[in-house]
């Protein structure tokens, strides 16, 4: 059917997953919107010539529009598009670097340990217990008071409890994958048990661990925006979408758009990571084309 | 088509097919799955459908009930059950027939009951959906039932769970609940497929009995042509969504006017292999082996049992020899073939060239590795589905000849491919682009790459067709010929065992219940089990030959 016409010269999984990818209009839609998002946070503010904690005295509360604030200001009189920007930086960092941590540690803490099976699956999985029944604030405060106060530890701890939920995830996957024919047949030719890991077992793991990523990410955003409303995380004037929206929040009644507009962005944000997940599990996958 | 053959000709068919085509839209364009089929069905007789797979046969066996899922269009034709014409018939009025005039048996008894509830209790919801009885009157009457196909102690196997019978238990349950509203037709999708030949000749044989009781009609779909010749009255061949032929089945199988009919029926596995010399090389010598399961209980899993999967076999595998292992599900000639190449753990001497390969370490057994290979049954398993075929049978040469170029590599592995007769260029494809058969290839490709001298092959040819069956044993056996490899070939179908191997064990429950050369195993059996099990496997073997001689 549709594979008939498919072309027999071919790449490997990686340059096909990506021109795959790119044929998917939902999901390339997505990454310019998404690309655009990150270029508009980062750079963004090079263009304003006032600063993140200027607060315009004539301005306070006003609705967007008025004397140039496109987004208008928040209750202080400080910009809201330009404290937008700066909280996506902040919390498209956290996003990234937190996920990436959550997802080395967990993918191949998992795939170790359901591979491994026996007693070693059963200390490594009790390990991971021990730490899911640690208090997260806890975890956080005691990290403060080792190595001190900085987003940088912010980022590592987010990381840190939510590799637990992936290497449970691919520890799943793992042990269901562990019986295939195909890994028995990796066994059989002497290949050695870390290419099997590698090789057989992470690629096949991935279309559930992409489809949790996506969920990651807007935990991550939220963890850290709850942090930072304890006072744990970013701190004024720097800001977070986390943080501008939980003050929005607050003002809702009477100042919708401070609720508005930080919660636009990061939803935008979120619906084009949901779609490039989306595109990505199924670009990985060499059946759905 | 049009004539009537029918072995009872009675007035009025009950079910009426006519120039049947159905549709499956899909995104990448429509599928044409059946394509103009007609026939009839008479109360009391038994019509098999016979194809292939991808035949369509299933899919019309289902389109009858009107069981297909969107997006199916049924564009032409009709189905017509005592004159009600079922196509586009309001569901109110289908799920009258359905279960009640008309009863569906399928393939795998297990995940067609429920496995949360009491078998009794699945029966008896037939009964008060379509008789509206109350559950007292519904229970007695499950009871008859389980009499009625003959379960073990039926009173006992009313609050039994699925997984606790057995498969072909399980199918009699099956059989049961389709028997329940005492149905004019029972359509029967491959009902024995999944069970052991043996359980196959005693559920076939309840079939046909309880067919005399009732008259009611049995419409049989299998790939099995030795079933359809026993069993059934009429037969229909089908293939690529066509009815190919059409007739009595004594007149199809002794005189088939279509070819593909005539392919069908050649396809028998055929040939025999001579025993190699007692002088040549011993390649695998085993003694005394024994594979345990630990049973584990409580909370802390302590082992307080074993279960004894291999019980003391001894075996030895000359080169260029082909044994073959037979023996029912659970027997445990899967488990052996795998403790003989160090796959699972397992007590007792084996030597493999010379060297002893009990408790050698996993990284003193990798060059060894190499000399000895496996092909597994499930030829869509046992490939990964994110590798292309290249880097599949590359990833043996990865490990053993590191120093190879990636030029190197790639000319080995087009070789191979040319070998086992898949296009070299299409090495860069995926796993699921090819067929069943060309992924068995490819799977001994992936072997055949190393040049190893031995070879497990665990059921190789189980899960394909015979006319795909048959190329893949002949591929085994040019290759066995070309480069004098050892075959240790695992299967339940004794055909194919027959064909290929020149020395047979009978396994049942971990023992070796016989052994010997082939023919003399089959010609003149020693033992009540092996007489068993090669009657039951009802061989077509007289009527492809009969077929030869007309032809």
């Amino acid at each position: 059917m549709s594979n008939a016409t498919f072309a027999a010269q071919g790449d490997s999984l990686m340059q096909d997953a990506l021109r795959r990818l790119f044929l998917n209009r939902a999901t390339l839609v997505s990454s310019l919107l998404l690309t655009l998002m990150a270029i508009s946070c980062f750079f963004g503010p090079l263009f304003f010539n006032t600063e993140l904690d200027e607060v315009f005295w004539d301005f306070m509360g006003t609705p967007p529009g008025e004397g140039g604030h496109w987004f208008g200001t928040d209750t202080n009189g400080r910009d809201l598009l330009l404290r937008s920007l700066y909280g996506g930086q902040i919390s498209l960092t956290v996003a990234l670097i937190a996920t990436l941590v959550s997802l080395i540690i967990g993918v191949s803490y998992g795939a170790i340990s359901g591979y491994m099976g026996g007693r070693v699956d059963n200390l490594m999985m009790r390990f991971v217990d021990i730490l899911y029944s640690m208090p997260f604030m806890f975890l956080v405060i005691l990290m403060m008071v080792v190595f001190g106060r900085s987003i940088l530890l912010i980022y590592i701890a987010i990381g840190a409890v939510e590799w637990l939920d992936m290497a449970r995830i691919v520890r799943g996957q793992t042990l269901t994958l562990k019986r295939k024919e195909f890994i028995e047949a990796a066994h059989a030719l002497g290949v050695s048990d870390r290419q099997i890991i590698l090789r057989h077992i992470i690629p096949n793991a991935l279309g559930p661990v992409i489809v949790y990523v996506t969920l990651t990410v807007p935990k991550v955003i939220l963890l850290e925006s709850f942090l930072s409303f304890l006072g744990l995380g970013v701190q004024e004037p720097m800001t977070s979408w986390g943080v501008l929206i939980s003050e929005g929040t607050a003002n809702m009644e009477g100042a919708p758009w401070q609720l508005f507009f930080p919660a636009a962005m990061l939803a935008i944000t979120l619906f084009c990571l949901n779609f490039i997940g989306d595109g990505l599990r199924d670009a990985l996958d060499p059946k759905s084309r | 088509m049009t004539a009537h053959i029918s072995a009872k000709a009675p007035a009025l068919p009950i079910l009426t097919i006519d120039d049947l085509h159905i549709d499956f839209v899909l995104h990448t364009g429509t599928v044409q799955a059946v394509r103009g089929i007609s026939f009839e069905l008479y109360k009391g007789e038994t019509l098999a459908l016979v194809g292939e797979s991808g035949s369509g046969k299933s899919i019309t066996a289902q389109a009858i009930l009107q069981l297909l899922p969107e997006p199916v269009r049924y564009t032409k034709g009709s189905i017509e059950y005592q004159q009600q014409q079922l196509i586009g018939a309001p569901t109110a009025a289908i799920r009258k027939v359905r279960g009640n005039r008309i009863a569906m048996i399928f393939q795998e008894p297990m995940s067609s009951l429920n496995p949360l509830q009491h078998i009794g209790h699945q029966v008896a919801e037939v009964l008060i959906e379509h008789k509206g009885i109350n559950r007292q009157q519904a229970a007695a009457r499950v009871l008859e039932l389980f009499q009625l196909v003959e379960i073990p102690d039926p009173q006992r196997r009313l609050k039994s769970y699925p997984h606790e019978l057995s498969g072909g238990q399980r199918q009699r349950v099956m059989i049961a609940m389709a028997l329940a509203c005492e149905p004019d037709i029972l359509i029967a999708d491959e009902p024995t497929t999944a069970l052991d030949v043996t359980i196959q000749a005693q559920i076939m044989a309840l079939l046909k009995n309880l067919q005399q009781k009732f008259g009611m009609a049995i419409l049989f779909i299998t790939h099995d042509l030795g079933v359809v010749h026993q069993f059934a009255d009429r037969v229909c061949v089908m293939r690529k969504g066509q009815l190919v032929e059409h007739g009595i089945t004594k007149a199809v199988f002794s005189r088939p006017q279509h070819p593909y009919t005539c392919e069908l029926l050649d396809s028998e596995p055929s040939g025999s292999k001579p025993a190699v010399s007692q002088d040549a090389p011993v390649v695998l010598d085993a003694k005394n082996v024994q594979v345990n399961f630990p049973i584990r209980a409580g909370f802390l899993g302590r082992v307080v049992d074993q279960f004894r999967a291999v019980d003391t076999i001894s075996l030895t595998l000359r080169q260029g020899q082909t044994m073959g292992i037979v023996g029912e599900s659970g027997s445990g000639k899967s488990t052996l073939g795998k403790a003989l190449l160090k796959l699972l753990d397992g007590h007792g001497d084996i030597h493999f060239d010379g060297i002893q390969i009990d408790g050698l370490e996993p990284l003193a057994m990798r060059p060894l590795r190499r000399k000895m290979q496996v092909v597994f049954q499930d030829p869509f398993g046992s490939l990964s589905p994110r590798m292309t075929i290249g880097e599949i049978i590359a990833e043996g040469l990865k490990v053993h000849e590191p120093l190879l170029s990636p030029r190197q590599r790639d000319e080995a592995v087009c070789a191979v491919l040319e070998e086992v007769a898949i296009a070299p260029s299409s090495r860069n494809r995926y796993p699921h682009e090819f067929s069943g058969g060309q992924r068995q290839r490819i799977a001994i490709a992936r072997a055949m790459v190393l040049k190893p001298r031995f070879m497990l092959l665990d059921e190789p040819t189980s899960a394909l067709d015979r006319s795909v069956q048959i190329r893949v044993i002949e591929l085994l056996r040019r290759l066995q010929d070309k480069y004098g490899l050892t075959y240790l070939f695992i299967s339940h179908d004794l055909a194919v065992v027959r064909a290929l191997a020149d020395h047979v064990m009978v396994m049942r429950s971990g023992k070796v219940v016989e052994q010997g050369p082939t023919e003399q195993i089959f010609s003149y059996p020693q033992q009540e089990y092996t007489r068993e099990l090669i009657t039951a496997a009802c061989p077509l073997g007289n009527a492809a030959q009969r077929a030869h001689s007309s032809a």
